[in-house]
């Protein structure tokens, strides 16, 4: 089931400020399990499922439904596409990717009237040097078939490799479906269970600056994927392993997870056995940073998945870890002795 | 159980302060300490939900003040952990060029405090090449084999191992970014016991400055202040190029600029004439890089009194007792007098 | 005319009073409500005949980028530092005008003939310097403070098809809105025109507005960069002149809310009003701020396209400025723009 939902929700094509449809396929994989759901102003999906008990605490979960992209920002006169990005898109992971506009792919290329030039655009990519080609055969060829202003996201495929997953928007989709399974495993639970399904966290974390402003929860945990330091030759100062538990956030560039958040967290992995890691990750932030300040304050923090590749076409988790996350957030909002 | 004597001098308060350990979001050992000096001196302490300490102290009238002084420090933190005991870091405000042969302090989950060296290669294996080169956090490391090390782990908070003293007309030691502020704040809520003063007074010891402001932006939410000042260090005797020089033992600075309001620029500027309290001008073109900027974005005017301070965010950091006295008697005047404009 | 007087008033960020009290003269008898908040955000509302809690707001701000007081020198000229992003380079050989009372200045630099490697240098801020024909600093010290504002000297010019002068970010917003409030006919909802403070370091105006009020969605009228010039390639220009306002869709920070784009769009194919969508997307406006504030305001944006912003020569389409008003007061009357924030 967790695969197949996750499956499901890392194939829907939702960046930024398109997040519509992987919210429809969100409410549809949730039907049953939960009391309510409403969409906030901003368009945040917010569900919810009331506490049987007589002193319900609120628990807010958050993991974001948008992944990141491209937007057209012109068509040039031969039909050829240029673009800006959604979110943090290196332009190096764009080199000969396959994108996807509707219903229209398209490759992208860099530009390079000489050898040199080329070679210093690869040096120094931009988005200044580059364009997708969407097999136009003129402007207006172009025109009728994708517009300027039009989103649009990676094309890529799911694969199981061993014990990994591997797909686009692993980031954040495997926290949607992490929040999903949690809900379906929910039984008579004392606590309020609140399911944010956040826009544009890619962006500037918009959608969790206000998502928990009318809901005022006691605790607030996004979950979001972190980076990884177990493959050949990459960042010798952080220390995040695929397989080895999800991680509990320390710190990032955009917040410290409050001390109450980690120390829930740990009791709760430690008497269960579940195995989790520390996290301090050099850059990058997560929605943590939006619940801290909402309004009086939340205390807030961030349980992570470690994923290789983030941001790149396929982005890979490993199993046990997003099981293990399942397991962990299922105990901790089961607990209400804190 | 902490001290509650009313009165408590300025130096032993900072100096007890400067040695607690505080990085954002840790702030548990201030706040009890800053908890101790306070009460006595309001009528109700809170802490609310982002670790920030008020301390309301009521008045005659409607209004309500709120000032702020920040509780963290700059700090670093264990990104990795060797097996043979050395510890990869990540710096929180911190100029890694200053941390070479730095003694630190390690927290670890357990409480327990473990002595470490920030390692650095001796003169004798260096080439002329990496001689040149300027230490960023990718070359430094903790050397924590000392003793037994097994309770670190990543995310553990490590502090300079540095006590403050005292030395010609000058005091120095870690932290008086802000802890100083604090104790200006302590110092004029200690003057406020005489005073009848109209407005309710909201004193903020907030959490998580360092990272962004993030303690005081929720403080002023709650709190919703009608105005509202924030108490910081800034850089005393250092120069800033194309600024005007402010100087370690020539008073306070009082902040100028779009982020703050004119308005209560110009009710210190005369309650500093008033009372003979020597101030300095500090120009602000932009964000102030302190409390008042997330305060301001709150809708609420915001001054600024700072104490100017030099070698910001290193282990010695300098100030005058001088300045730290006369920023609470400007802040206790300027309280005192407080009323909404009609 | 509104554009040419509010241009010409000297108001960087913290520094708006007089822009506030111009504008609030001007719209005094035009709007049922008026208010100003602590952090002088100006507020003009037009009572709905039915609002049924429904409101708009529409937003522009009034502030622009300018320069500040920061030190002195020893022969009494003056270090400054910007207010707002300003490139150093747009300063030098321009005449200024420093705090208060508007004493004028200059920003010289070095004479080409006594520049040997320095010749190659750009302006950096700590060379920048304002000389106001004081010798010395003592006497400088008498009629300069350090904190005081120095705006850029720049007398609006109209031209045959352009406009010439400093500050259309955002004066030509705060114009059009007085504009639509003028001319509005009567709508069921309220529409909330807010003059806002403070967006140029940072859109640190706009959000206080919100504690007055929680509109149902938000339209940002704005001054935005154009780049249409040889120097930089066609597929890199922003904006160009003549083509009508531009449309915001993705902004640093915000991806504007999809219903409102689509009645934007729609509302100026309605009424034949020829546009264009901003061909980049770095830069933020205010909608970025709302839509993170309390409980997020959704919101639209569109822009006057404007060469050179940031400088003291600016220079906009009169036909780019007419056609961005009749969209705004089309916008302002379509009550689907309120509409399609249901369900």
């Amino acid at each position: 089931m967790l695969k197949e939902t996750l499956q499901r929700l890392t194939a829907i094509s939702a960046p930024s400020g398109r997040e519509k449809p992987v919210q429809q396929a969100i409410l549809q994989e949730l039907e049953g399990v939960i009391d309510g759901h409403r969409l906030d102003p901003v368009g945040n999906l917010v569900v919810w499922k009331e506490g049987k008990g007589t002193h319900p605490k609120k628990i807010l979960l958050d993991g974001h439904s948008d992944e990141i992209g491209l937007v057209i920002t012109r068509i040039d006169e031969k039909g050829f596409l240029r673009v800006d990005p959604v979110g943090g898109v290196n332009p190096l992971t764009l080199l000969g990717t396959m994108v996807r506009f509707g219903d229209y792919p398209g490759v992208v290329a860099f530009e390079g009237e000489t050898s040199e030039e080329l070679s210093k655009n690869f040096k120094h990519p931009s988005y200044d040097i580059l364009f997708v080609d969407i097999g136009a055969t003129s402007k207006e060829d172009a025109e009728n078939k994708v517009q300027v202003g039009q989103f649009g996201t990676y094309v890529s495929s799911f694969w199981e490799m061993g014990p990994m997953w591997v797909s686009k928007s692993q980031d954040d989709r495997v926290a949607c479906a992490i929040i999903i399974e949690v809900f379906r495993g929910l039984k008579a639970c004392e606590n309020t269970v609140y399911g944010v399904f956040s826009v544009q966290e890619e962006v500037g974390l918009v959608g969790s600056s206000v998502a928990a402003f009318d809901i005022h929860p006691d605790i607030a945990i996004a979950i979001d994927v972190t980076a990884n330091s177990d493959t050949p030759k990459t960042f010798k100062r952080m220390d995040l392993q695929l397989g080895k538990g999800p991680t509990i956030k320390i710190k990032d560039r955009a917040s410290i997870s409050d001390a109450k958040i980690v120390d829930l967290l740990e009791s709760t992995a430690k008497q269960n056995q579940i195995p989790f890691q520390f996290e301090v990750l050099l850059f990058g932030g997560t929605n943590a940073a939006g619940y801290q300040v909402t309004g009086p304050g939340i205390p807030s923090g961030t349980l992570s998945i470690p994923c290789r590749y983030v941001h790149s076409p396929h982005e890979m988790v490993h199993q046990s870890d997003v099981e293990n996350a399942i397991r962990l957030l299922s105990k901790v909002v089961a607990r209400s002795d804190w | 159980m902490m001290q509650t004597k009313t009165n408590l001098e300025a130096k032993e308060m900072l100096f007890a302060l400067s040695q607690a350990f505080g990085p954002p979001g840790r702030e548990k050992a201030i706040r009890e300490l800053v908890r101790g000096f306070v009460s006595g001196l309001c009528d109700q302490i809170e802490e609310d939900a982002s670790g920030n300490l008020v301390a309301v102290k009521k008045g005659y009238s409607t209004e309500k003040v709120m000032f702020s002084s920040h509780m963290d420090e700059v700090s670093l933190l264990v990104s990795r952990v060797h097996p043979e005991g050395y510890l990869r870091i990540h710096g929180i405000g911190v100029d890694p060029k200053i941390l070479p042969s730095q003694r630190v302090h390690i927290h670890t989950r357990s409480g327990e405090v473990l002595r470490g060296v920030v390692g650095m290669l001796a003169p004798h294996l260096q080439t002329a090449e990496s001689r040149k080169k300027v230490a960023t956090f990718d070359d430094l490391f903790v050397d924590v084999s000392m003793a037994d090390f097994s309770s670190v782990s990543v995310g553990d908070f490590i502090t300079f191992d540095s006590e403050p003293f005292e030395m010609e007309n000058v005091w120095v030691g870690k932290t008086f970014d802000d802890r100083a502020c604090c104790v200006a704040s302590i110092l004029a809520l200690q003057k406020l016991q005489h005073v009848e003063h109209p407005a309710t007074v909201y004193a903020v010891f907030s959490s998580r400055e360092e990272i962004g402001a993030m303690g005081a932006k929720t403080a002023a939410h709650w709190i919703q202040p009608d105005v509202a000042i924030a108490l910081d260090a800034t850089h005393g005797n250092d120069f800033s190029p194309g600024y005007e020089k402010i100087e370690v033992g020539k008073g306070p600075a009082i902040g100028f600029g779009p982020v703050l309001s004119p308005d209560i620029f110009a009710q210190l500027q005369s309650v500093a004439s008033q009372n003979n309290i020597p101030y300095q001008f500090e120009a602000c073109p932009g964000r102030t890089g302190t409390d008042a900027d997330q305060i301001q974005l709150e809708g609420i005017r915001c001054g600024l009194i700072s104490v100017p301070l030099r070698y910001m965010h290193t282990p010695f950091e300098m100030i005058q007792e001088k300045d730290l006295k006369e920023a609470a008697r400007l802040l206790s005047s300027w309280v005192s007098q407080y009323r909404k404009e009609r | 005319m509104d554009l040419q007087a509010l241009c010409e008033i000297n108001g960087a960020s913290g520094n708006e009073e007089k822009v506030r009290e111009w504008i609030q003269n001007r719209v005094q008898g035009m709007a049922d409500h008026l208010t100003q908040d602590p952090v002088g955000n100006l507020v003009a509302t037009k009572r709905g005949k039915n609002p049924a809690g429904k409101s708009l707001l529409v937003m522009a701000h009034m502030d622009e980028v300018g320069l500040m007081v920061t030190g002195y020198e020893e022969d009494g000229r003056l270090s400054v530092m910007p207010v707002g992003g300003v490139d150093p380079r747009v300063l030098p050989g321009k005449k200024v005008v420093v705090g208060k009372d508007a004493l004028p200045g200059v920003i010289g630099y070095k004479a080409i003939h006594l520049q040997r490697e320095d010749f190659s240098t750009p302006p950096k801020w700590e060379n920048i310097r304002v000389e106001m024909g004081f010798g010395k600093k003592e006497d400088c010290k008498k009629k300069v403070k350090i904190g005081d504002y120095v705006h850029f000297y720049s007398p609006f010019e109209e031209l045959p098809r352009r406009f010439l002068g400093k500050a259309f970010d955002d004066r030509g917003g705060c114009a059009l809105l007085i504009h639509a409030l003028e001319k509005m006919s009567p709508v069921d909802y309220d529409v909330h025109f807010a003059f806002v403070v403070q967006e140029e370091i940072g859109l640190r105006g706009s959000g206080a507005v919100l504690k007055q009020f929680r509109p149902t969605c938000a339209l940002i009228v704005e001054g935005t960069t154009a780049g249409d010039n040889p120097e930089l390639e066609k597929a890199r220009w922003s904006t160009i002149l003549d083509q009508g306002p531009a449309i915001s869709y993705l902004q640093g920070g915000y991806a504007l809310d999809t219903r409102l784009l689509d009645v934007i769009l729609g509302t100026a194919r309605e009424h034949a009003i020829p546009f264009q969508m901003k061909g980049r997307t770095v830069g933020g406006t205010d909608a970025s701020r709302l839509a993170r504030t309390y409980s997020g305001i959704p919101g639209g944006g569109i822009n006057i396209p404007s060469r050179y912003i940031h400088s003291p020569a600016s220079v906009i389409s009169k036909k780019d400025y007419e056609n961005t008003g009749k969209l705004l007061l089309a916008l302002v009357q379509n009550k689907k723009y309120l509409d399609v924030m249901e369900g």
